[in-house]
C-alpha cells in the first residue's frame, strides 16, 4: 500500500486553507444595506458601529477582536449564555470587563446570514454625511440693522441743521456786508436772536409747531409709560428675546422633532410652575445625541459641562454647575399665576399664551402679559365644564341654593359661562 | 421769569428727551425698564430666582444656592391623601443590575387597571414615550424614523419584561433611556406600566399577572434609605 502520510497532511492543509478562504469570504459576503437595517433595528439601541462606547461597547473592529473564535461570535450573538458556558477565555474577559456596567446582552433572534450582513455593515461602516445647517436669523442681526437706521436719522438731522445754520450764517454775513456798504452800523446778532426775530415775524407757524410738539410730547410720553414692564405683544416693536446661555432651539426640538412641550416642562399640568427642565432631562436624549444639526458639538457640550458628563468615557464626573437660563415670561411677584389651573383645569393650549413656540429659534414673549391682557382673556374664555371634575363642586353649590340658581340663570343668559362669571375678575383671585 | 424764550427752550429740550425715551424700548435683548424692581424681585422665595443676584443687592454667599434645590436625602413627599402615601415611600431597589432583576421579581403594581387608568396613561405615553417607542410600542417613534435616535427594542420582543422591570427602568433608566423619575410621579409611572403591558399583550389580564408576584425582598428593603437619593 502506498500510503503517504505526507500527502494526507497536505490535503488537510489545502482543505483548511479552503475553509479559511470560505470563512473569510463568508464574513465579507454580507449585504451592507440589509446589515444596516438589521443593525438599526436590533443592535443600535445599545451598540454603535464605531469604536464609541454607548450603552454597550462600540463594535468597530469586532471581527479582528474575535479572530480565532469566529464561530463562537455567532453563538455569542444568538445566545450569550451558551457562549459563556463554553469557558472561552476571550468571552470570559469580555464579560468581566463590561457586564458590571451594562449587563449581559439579550439573546438576539438572528440567523447566521443576518449576522454576516451585520458584520459587513460594521466592517464597512460609512458614517452619514453630517448636515450642518446655517443658524436662522437671530435677534442680534436685526438689532444691528435697526440701530443703523436710527443712526442714519440722526446723521440726516445733523446734516439738515448744519445746512440751516450755514445758510443763515451766510445770510447774516451778507446783511453785515450790505450794511457796511450802505454805510450803516453793522448789526451782528446771534443765532438764537435771529431765530427769535424770525419767530416773531411768523407767529402763526410757530404756534402751530409748538402745539404739534406739545401733543407729540404727551403722546410719546404716554406711549412710553404704558410700555414700562411690557416686553412683548402688539404695542412693542421688538418682543423680548434674550440670548440664552445655551442656544436651545424650540424650533428643532418641539417643531421638527415633535417632542411635546410637557416632556420637558413636565409639571405644567400639576404645579404652579411649568418647570425649566433640569439637565438630566436633556441627558435623556443627549447622552446618545452628542452632536446637533446647527451648532455641532459646541452647544451640547455646555449641557455636559453643566451636568458633569464625560462624553469620552460615557460617565458622570460628579462636577456639576447650574445653567443660568434667562427668564423670558416674567410676571411681577404681586401677581399669582398658576400653570396647573390654566393647563389642567382650563384646558388651555400652551400656544394661547406663549405663541407658536414650535417656530421659534429663540423664544420670545409674543403677548404683553399685562393685566389688561389677562382680564380680557378671562372675559372671553368659556369655561370647559364638560368632563371636568374641577367644576363639579361649584356646579353643585350653584344648583343647590336659590341664590345660586339665580346666578346660574344670569350666567347662562348668553348661553356661555366665562371665567369672569366664575370669579375671574375678582381682584383677590390673582392679587393677595 | 417765564419768557417766551424760556418756554421755547423747555419745549425743544423735552421733545428731544421724550423722543429719546421712546426709542429705548427697542432692544429685544433687554427686558426694558422696571419701575419698582421690588415688585419683580420680592423677598418671598420664588422658583428659579437667584437670590444672590437681586438687583442692587449682590450677595455672594447665597449666589447660585437658593434655587432649584435637590431635596434632603430621605425626604418623603407629603401628598395629604393617605391613599397615595404608598407612592411616596422610599424605593427599595438600588440602581444596579441586581436591583433591576430584584425589582422585576418583587415589585407589584399597586394600581388596579381600569379604563380611566388606561386613558390617563395613554395621554402620558403620548407625551413621554411615543417619540422613541412609537405609538404601538414597536420602537419606531418619530425620532427613530427621522434617524435622530437609536431604535429601542420593541416591547413585544423583550423576553421576561415584568412590570417591576418596567418600573425600575422608568425609575433609573436603562441602556440609552434615561431616568424619567423627575418627570413622572410614581403613580404616573405605574399607570404607564399598565399601558405598556397592554401594548405588549392585547389580552392583558392585570389580576392574573398580579397574582404571580411575590413581595419585596426584606434584604433589599433594608437599605432603602441609601438608594433613594434624588428621586
Amino acid at each position: 500500500m502506498n500510503h503517504n502520510p505526507r500527502s494526507t497532511s497536505s490535503l488537510l492543509r489545502f482543505l483548511s486553507f479552503l475553509a479559511l478562504i470560505l470563512v473569510s469570504m463568508a464574513s465579507h459576503a454580507g449585504d451592507y444595506a440589509n446589515g444596516e437595517s438589521i443593525f438599526v433595528a436590533k443592535c443600535a439601541s445599545c451598540h454603535k458601529p464605531t469604536d464609541e462606547v454607548n450603552a454597550a461597547p462600540g463594535l468597530a473592529g469586532v471581527q479582528e477582536r474575535w479572530k480565532g473564535n469566529e464561530a463562537l461570535l455567532y453563538t455569542w450573538i444568538k445566545n450569550p449564555n451558551a457562549a459563556i458556558a463554553t469557558g472561552n477565555p476571550y468571552v470570559a474577559a469580555l464579560v468581566g470587563k463590561w457586564k458590571a456596567k451594562f449587563g449581559l446582552m439579550a439573546a438576539q433572534n438572528v440567523t447566521d446570514v443576518e449576522i454576516d450582513d451585520i458584520l459587513t455593515y460594521i466592517a464597512e461602516y460609512k458614517p452619514p454625511v453630517a448636515t450642518i445647517l446655517e443658524p436662522t436669523s437671530s435677534g442680534g442681526v436685526e438689532v444691528a440693522e435697526e440701530g443703523m437706521s436710527w443712526v442714519w436719522w440722526l446723521v440726516f438731522a445733523f446734516a439738515f441743521l448744519a445746512v440751516i445754520f450755514s445758510l443763515s450764517g451766510v445770510k447774516r454775513q451778507l446783511q453785515v456786508a450790505q450794511s457796511i456798504k450802505d454805510g450803516e452800523e453793522p448789526q451782528d446778532i446771534g443765532y438764537f436772536d435771529a431765530f427769535k426775530s424770525w419767530a416773531g415775524n411768523n407767529l402763526a407757524l410757530v404756534n402751530i409747531i409748538a402745539i404739534f410738539l406739545t401733543i407729540l410730547i404727551l403722546v410719546t410720553a404716554w406711549d412710553w409709560a404704558a410700555r414700562i414692564g411690557v416686553y412683548g405683544g402688539e404695542t412693542v416693536e421688538n418682543n423680548y428675546r434674550p440670548e440664552q446661555p445655551i442656544k436651545f432651539s424650540h424650533q428643532l426640538h418641539a417643531g421638527a422633532n415633535e417632542i411635546e412641550c410637557q416632556y420637558c416642562h413636565s409639571s405644567a399640568e400639576s404645579s404652579k410652575t411649568p418647570l425649566i427642565p433640569s439637565a438630566n432631562v436633556c441627558m435623556n436624549c443627549h447622552k446618545y445625541i452628542n452632536e446637533g444639526p446647527v451648532y455641532g458639538k459646541t452647544e451640547i457640550a455646555k449641557i455636559y459641562e453643566a451636568i458633569g458628563w464625560d462624553d469620552e468615557n460615557k460617565e458622570y464626573t460628579g462636577l456639576t454647575k447650574p445653567i443660568q437660563w434667562i427668564k423670558v415670561h416674567d410676571l411681577p411677584d404681586h401677581v399669582y399665576f398658576n400653570h396647573a389651573q390654566h393647563v389642567k383645569v382650563g384646558q388651555i393650549e400652551c400656544e394661547t399664551c406663549h405663541g407658536d413656540v414650535k417656530e421659534m429659534e429663540v423664544v420670545e414673549q409674543v403677548n404683553s402679559l399685562t393685566m389688561g391682557w389677562c382680564i380680557n382673556c378671562h372675559n372671553e374664555t368659556q369655561v370647559q365644564m364638560a368632563d371636568n371634575g374641577y367644576y363639579d363642586e361649584i356646579h353643585a353649590r350653584l344648583k343647590n341654593s336659590d341664590q345660586g340658581v339665580e346666578l346660574l340663570k344670569e350666567y347662562l343668559e348668553d348661553g356661555t359661562i366665562t371665567a369672569k362669571e366664575l370669579g375671574g375678575w375678582e381682584c383677590a383671585k390673582c392679587h393677595y | 421769569m417765564n419768557t417766551p424764550k424760556h418756554s421755547l427752550r423747555i419745549l425743544l429740550l423735552s421733545t428731544g428727551l421724550v423722543l429719546l425715551m421712546g426709542s429705548c424700548n427697542n432692544d429685544p435683548l433687554s427686558p426694558g425698564i422696571e419701575y419698582m424692581p421690588d415688585m419683580y424681585r420680592s423677598p418671598a422665595i420664588e422658583e428659579y430666582v437667584d437670590y444672590g443676584e437681586m438687583k442692587d443687592r449682590i450677595n455672594d454667599t447665597v449666589a447660585m444656592t437658593l434655587s432649584a434645590k435637590i431635596p434632603v436625602t430621605g425626604t418623603i413627599p407629603y401628598s395629604g391623601d393617605p391613599s397615595k402615601a404608598q407612592f411616596n415611600y422610599p424605593y427599595p431597589y438600588p440602581n444596579t443590575l441586581e436591583g433591576y432583576e430584584a425589582a422585576g421579581a418583587g415589585l407589584k403594581n399597586p394600581i388596579p387597571f381600569t379604563e380611566d387608568v388606561y386613558l390617563h396613561a395613554q395621554v402620558k405615553y403620548e407625551i413621554f414615550c411615543i417619540h422613541c417607542h412609537g405609538e404601538k410600542g414597536n420602537g419606531q417613534g418619530g425620532l427613530v424614523q427621522k434617524g435622530k435616535f437609536a431604535a429601542p427594542p420593541a416591547y413585544q420582543t423583550i423576553p421576561d419584561l415584568t412590570q417591576g422591570k418596567m418600573f425600575h427602568t422608568l425609575m433609573y433608566g436603562k441602556g440609552n433611556m434615561g431616568s424619567h423619575a423627575g418627570q413622572l410621579s410614581r403613580e404616573d409611572r405605574w399607570e404607564l406600566v399598565h399601558y405598556v403591558q397592554s401594548l405588549r399583550d392585547e389580552k392583558y389580564d392585570w389580576a392574573a399577572v398580579q397574582a404571580a408576584y411575590t413581595q419585596v425582598p426584606a434584604s433589599l428593603a433594608a437599605d432603602a434609605n441609601q438608594t433613594e437619593v434624588n428621586h
